[in-house]
């Protein structure tokens, strides 16, 4: 009969001597002013110039690989439209009908993440550099949807009702809508369409004015 | 001339933030609790995949919606993804299967330290692939996996701690690794329900009381649909909408007193699973309950 293998311990010190211990003490603490500096640098209400270029050169390096650089300013809804329903509808250009894009037919986490998407393509006309840079990525993969490669999509917002007022469903708005094309040379183009809006009547001295 | 005073001896405040900071930081601890941990974070991992799996190729696909090179443009300059690599379906479902493998190995805590840190990296490197795509469970199970880390989760109830037994080996011993895990996990849990509560303080729908109607009103994401029960009661929807902000803002301060801390923990469990659920965020409530199981002290009999 073998006989047992006598039981290893590895041997380890109780704790730690002062200088992995000083070691750990300041990569704890640089590692704590970072978590800190990202919170207060990634509010959804902005961030100081001080807090974002101290967090910019010393810590988002280093955080930013690991997705470590979060504000986790996580409101859930502030009740607006913004965060209400998206849903993303395509036709090729100049056809009556609209039809559902991807995405459309999901459901729980799943739709989540659809919803983000379509949230981040509205959200991202505000952001300098980032207007129209999603839609124009969505290119390949609608014209195939649509068989067409001259296509209009949009994005409609389903307002939510009132909890006071349930039963009066707010008619869908668009929030973005754009032609999107191949031109011939094989470059996309991307032709926002920006909504009417009531313009002043302009004042004309035969009309005189008070 | 007077006599000079005797310097006193800095056994003040100062002293006693080095004292507090050493047996936070540096008292070893048993690693039976971050063995739950390991286990629930490979499974919110796992559930986390899923709802990616079935729209990966629609979104990151070489037709997909989301090509590398938009991403790129959108993204960080400092951010890069191994999955902007993968330029065929094939590469991207094989990456996209070794992702979950690394979570499913994780579950059953196998190779533990090296498989926790690939997953980490893994998940963060999917995330950029489409940091559009990424939500409040996402950034919350980063955090949770780098937290791991440094500690020790695969000593027990793994197939680690089974090879280890089969070697005759003796590993699982109170660790200032573990310690440090558990300290970090305390710390991103109560900073993470603290900004959750200051971001909705901003919000008028959470002052008045309606915030969980707007959110159950959204159809997409929801899990429950509580339309008719708020409809019913405006006081049920106040209650349930400025609960959620007052049990944050308890849990970031309860957590961090001896004599309440096992009690908050405990409820977390519980608490935030449901909170999930109601704000159609499933995923975040589980991994905000996974943070706080180490300071629920279920294991703490056998701990030593």
């Amino acid at each position: 009969m073998p006989a047992e293998p006598a039981a290893v311990t590895k041997s380890e010190p109780a704790g730690w001597g002062d200088l992995p211990r000083a070691v750990a003490t300041v990569l704890l603490a640089v590692y704590l002013v970072g978590l800190g500096l990202t919170v207060a640098g990634n509010s959804g209400s902005g961030a100081s110039l001080l807090v974002s270029v101290i967090k910019g050169r010393l810590f988002s390096p280093w955080l930013v690989p690991a997705w470590l650089d979060l504000g986790f300013d996580h409101p859930v809804t502030y009740g607006q439209q913004a965060d209400a329903d998206h849903r993303l509808e395509v036709r090729p250009h100049g056809e009556p009908v609209w039809q559902a894009g991807p995405g459309g037919n999901t459901s729980g986490p799943r739709a989540a993440r659809w919803q983000r998407l379509l949230r981040a393509v509205v959200s991202s006309e505000q952001e300098p550099g980032r207007e129209g840079l999603l839609p124009a990525g969505f290119g390949t993969a609608v014209f195939a949807a649509c068989g067409s490669e001259d296509i209009d999509l949009r994005i409609m917002i389903q307002p939510r009702p009132e909890r006071q007022l349930p039963l009066a469903v707010p008619d869908p708005v668009v929030a973005y809508a754009a032609r999107l094309r191949r031109l011939s040379g094989g470059e996309l183009q991307l032709i926002k369409t920006e909504a009417r809006r009531e313009v002043a009547p302009v004042a004309s001295p035969g009309r005189g004015t008070p | 001339m007077s006599q000079t005073p005797t310097p006193v001896a800095p056994d003040g405040a100062a002293s006693s933030l080095v004292r507090t900071w050493e047996a936070f930081w540096f008292t070893p601890a048993a690693s039976q609790p971050l063995a739950a941990v390991r286990f629930a974070t490979g499974i919110i991992g796992l559930l986390a995949c899923a709802t990616y799996a079935a729209d990966l190729t629609d979104w990151f696909g070489p037709d997909g919606l989301l090509p590398a090179e938009t991403v790129a443009a959108w993204r960080s300059p400092l951010a890069f993804s191994l999955f902007d690599a993968c330029a065929s379906v094939s590469s991207l479902g094989t990456a996209f299967v070794l992702l979950a493998v690394l979570f499913g190995l994780l579950t059953i805590g196998l190779l533990t330290p090296v498989v926790t840190l690939l997953a980490a990296i893994g998940w963060s490197a999917l995330l950029h692939r489409g940091p559009m795509l990424a939500g409040p469970a996402d950034d919350c199970l980063a955090v949770l996996l780098w937290c791991l880390v440094p500690g020790t989760a695969g000593e027990h109830s793994s197939c680690d701690a089974w090879l280890h037994g089969r070697l005759g080996w003796n590993v699982a011993r109170p660790r200032i690794r573990t310690r440090l895990t558990i300290g970090l996990l305390q710390i991103h849990a109560a900073v993470i329900a603290a900004a959750a509560a200051l971001a909705q303080l901003k919000g008028d729908a959470w002052w008045n009381g309606t915030a969980l109607w707007w959110v159950t009103t959204r159809e997409a994401g929801r899990l429950v649909d509580l339309t008719g029960p708020l409809l019913a009661s405006e006081y049920l929807c106040n209650l349930l909408s400025q609960g959620i902000v007052a049990w944050e803002l308890f849990f970031a301060v309860a957590i961090w007193f001896a004599p309440t801390q096992r009690f908050v923990a405990r409820a977390a469990v519980v608490v935030w699973p449901v909170i999930g659920v109601l704000v159609a965020e499933p995923l975040w409530g589980l991994t905000l309950a996974c943070f706080t199981l180490p300071l629920a002290s279920w294991f703490s009999a056998t701990a030593e």
